[in-house]
């Protein structure tokens, strides 16, 4: 079974048919090359063989690259076989097992892949900026060899490649959309690019695909994680906002005084393929307008619940009732689960009276397992998990 | 310095401009080598730097150090731009040859093919200066490199996404061009979708070197204009005024 280990969008996919090519369609302010270094190397790592061709740089920068992002092909260099596109253009030499001599010559390409594909007896095809082949040859003989390129493709028992959205011809564009499944990624862009997302376009072996824009952030160490730009915390003063920041986060400010939070919390996650930014707010009730204005453009929210302080349940709705306005995901923690004299959670919802949907978990803020269970349990809210994909 | 108008700091040449360079224009630095258009592209960069407008250097033929070297010694205050975080580097020549140092300023490509790369370093390189400063000034040196490493239609294309965002991003771009290298063709087609050119040629009979300006908007003459080299920078002698004295 082939997926492109890339969380969501092998939720989308579901197990690729064999022969299949997945193109990540890129527009050149973004990175769509990462997408195709991650399903690569974890095939390659699950014991897979597979061949990688290098265009527009030598093997062994490539090689860095994914050492950069904590793959290291090297360990499994038994079982990857290179293609050098790169090093006979500027005269280097190379040892790649298959070296293309002249890298315009599409037709050479075609013959080095089909052998080189031949040796590992299909296995996973990698061709990170495949765009780059059109710069080589010239955007008419990239055309009138597609059809032959992914006919090749076929052998493979997946093609993962990557195409750079140049202004090219619209016909050429539409001749290499023509794939079994197609993946936009794009930038949002204001003045410069400040966000990613991803959204399956097309994928022949899926009968509807849900219509999902998926944000997305590049991390060295790490490759493509889903990214959720904004979660926050709220909860009355003193009921574990801070600690539960600090417990999740892999780094985390304060703005404190006194022990107090006085301004703002922020913190970020990495954690199972997703990468989020976390802000609290501050308890007192002064700060509500603040509470506001930092719901906006957020996409979850926790209410925390300091389960030993029954005179504080009427606050932490009050809270929940200000963001719940927005309709976002929101999910309750009963925190201080282990002090004695903690209400259990089913009980405070009951108390609370809070409608049935809405979810309630216990919670120990300075225990990270806990803490990641809450934050898996948003994350699956925000992303639209239904339980019988988990 | 006004909002509309980068000034040259070549006096002679901000007078032809009416002022200067228009802020937010994309235009191409042509001629062949050593005859001033490397003074130009170092005098202007260093004038935007002192009116305190962030300049994006890509390098493709020289290491970055060695530019840092040059404009330092044109302008004893140079190191206190960087430090200011007005300087960002984007070295596509070091890694091919294999000499990297880790520079804070400084993102390096390896290779001059990977236009997709010099897009994404530049990206975060404005990202950067664009936080504290509404224009930025871009100086890619050269596009001869990038062509004759890969061809012009793709060096083209790329000019094309690079010069639309740069606009959206409020940037002024510099492209620089060698004369002598490419086709007429191919000098045409680039040449074609800048918003204004600055040529520089030699006269090698009468040893005499002239400039002129196309596009740019409104100019004081469109004809070619006598300049001499004086230590380091560019004097325009050429009178273009006596012209509009009917
Ligand atoms: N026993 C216990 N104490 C907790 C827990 N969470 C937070 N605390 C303590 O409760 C106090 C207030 O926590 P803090 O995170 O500052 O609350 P905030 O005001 O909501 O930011 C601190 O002394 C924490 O150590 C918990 O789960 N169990
Ligand atoms: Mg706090």
């Amino acid at each position: 079974m082939v997926n492109t280990n890339i969380v969501v969008l092998d939720e989308v996919l579901g197990s690729i048919p064999g022969g299949s090519t997945v193109l990540f369609l890129t527009e050149p302010t973004v990175e769509g090359d990462p997408f195709v270094y991650q399903a690569f190397y974890e095939n390659i790592a699950a014991g897979k063989e597979g061949v990688i061709v290098a265009l527009s740089k030598p093997p062994q920068y490539l090689l860095r690259e994914f050492e950069e992002y904590g793959w290291s092909l090297e360990r499994y260099r038994s079982r990857v076989v290179f293609v050098d596109c790169y090093s006979m253009l500027i005269g280097a030499p190379s040892d790649a097992e298959f070296i293309v001599k002249h890298p315009n010559d599409i037709k050479e390409i075609i013959e080095t892949l089909e052998k080189a594909l031949d040796s590992v007896e299909g296995g996973i095809l990698a061709i990170p900026a495949l765009s780059t082949l059109v710069d080589y040859c010239g955007e008419q003989s990239f055309v009138e060899n597609l059809e032959k390129l992914k006919e090749i493709f076929k052998k493979a028992t997946t093609t993962f490649v990557s195409f750079i959205l140049w202004p090219y011809d619209e016909k050429t564009i539409e001749k290499i959309k023509d794939v079994d499944c197609l993946i936009n990624i794009k930038g949002i862009e204001q003045r410069v690019v400040f966000g990613e997302y991803f959204e399956v376009a097309k994928a022949r072996w899926l009968e509807n695909i849900e219509n999902r824009s998926i944000m997305f952030k590049v991390i060295k160490p790490g490759g493509v994680r889903v990214y959720i730009p904004k979660i926050i915390v709220t909860g009355p003063f003193h009921s574990g906002k801070s600690t539960f920041i600090h417990t999740l986060s892999t780094r985390a400010v304060s703005v404190d005084r006194l022990g107090t939070t006085i301004a703002l919390d922020h913190g970020h996650v990495e954690h199972a393929g997703v990468s989020a930014d976390i802000f609290g707010t501050p308890g007192q009730e002064r700060f509500d307008p603040l509470l506001r204005t930092l719901s906006l453009n957020a996409i979850g929210t926790i209410v925390m619940v300091d389960s030993t302080r029954q005179d504080t349940f009427d606050r932490s709705k009050a809270m929940w009732q200000e963001v719940w306005k927005t309709g976002m995901p929101v999910i309750f923690l009963a925190n201080k689960q282990d002090e004695p004299g903690a209400l259990p959670p089913e009980e405070i919802k009951e108390m609370m009276r809070l409608p049935e949907e809405i979810p309630i978990l216990p919670c120990v803020a300075k225990d990270r397992e806990h803490v990641l269970k809450a934050f898996e349990a948003l994350v699956d809210l925000i992303l639209h998990r239904k339980e019988e994909e988990k | 310095m006004s909002d509309r108008k980068l000034v040259t700091g070549i006096e002679g040449l901000d007078t032809l401009l009416l002022g200067g360079v228009p802020a937010r224009s994309a235009f191409l630095v042509y001629g062949p080598p050593f005859i001033g258009k490397e003074q130009f592209v170092k005098n202007f960069s260093v004038e935007c730097l002192r009116h305190g407008i962030p300049t994006i250097f890509i390098t493709t033929d020289a290491p970055f150090t060695q530019l840092r070297d040059e404009l330092t010694s044109l302008d004893s205050k140079y190191q206190s731009y960087e430090t200011n975080g007005l300087v960002r580097y984007i070295d596509v020549y070091s890694m091919s040859i294999g000499v990297t140092e880790k520079d804070k300023y400084t993102e390096y490509v390896p290779s001059p093919m990977d236009l997709a790369a010099i897009n994404l370093a530049l990206n975060k390189a404005q990202q950067m200066v664009m936080g504290k400063h509404m224009h930025h000034l871009i100086v890619l040196d050269s596009l001869t490199t990038l062509i004759t490493n890969t061809n012009a239609p793709t060096v083209f294309r790329f000019v094309q996404i690079m010069k639309g965002r740069a606009k959206s991003a409020g940037a002024t771009t510099m492209f620089v061009m060698g004369a002598g290298v490419h086709s007429e063709s191919e000098v045409q087609l680039f040449k074609g979708i800048m918003d204004g050119v600055i040529e520089f040629k030699e006269e090698t009979r009468e040893s005499k070197l002239y400039l002129r300006l196309q596009g740019f908007g409104e100019t004081k003459s469109r004809n070619w204009i006598e300049y001499r080299l004086e230590k380091g920078t560019i004097d325009v002698t050429g009178a273009f005024e006596i012209g509009r004295i009917r």
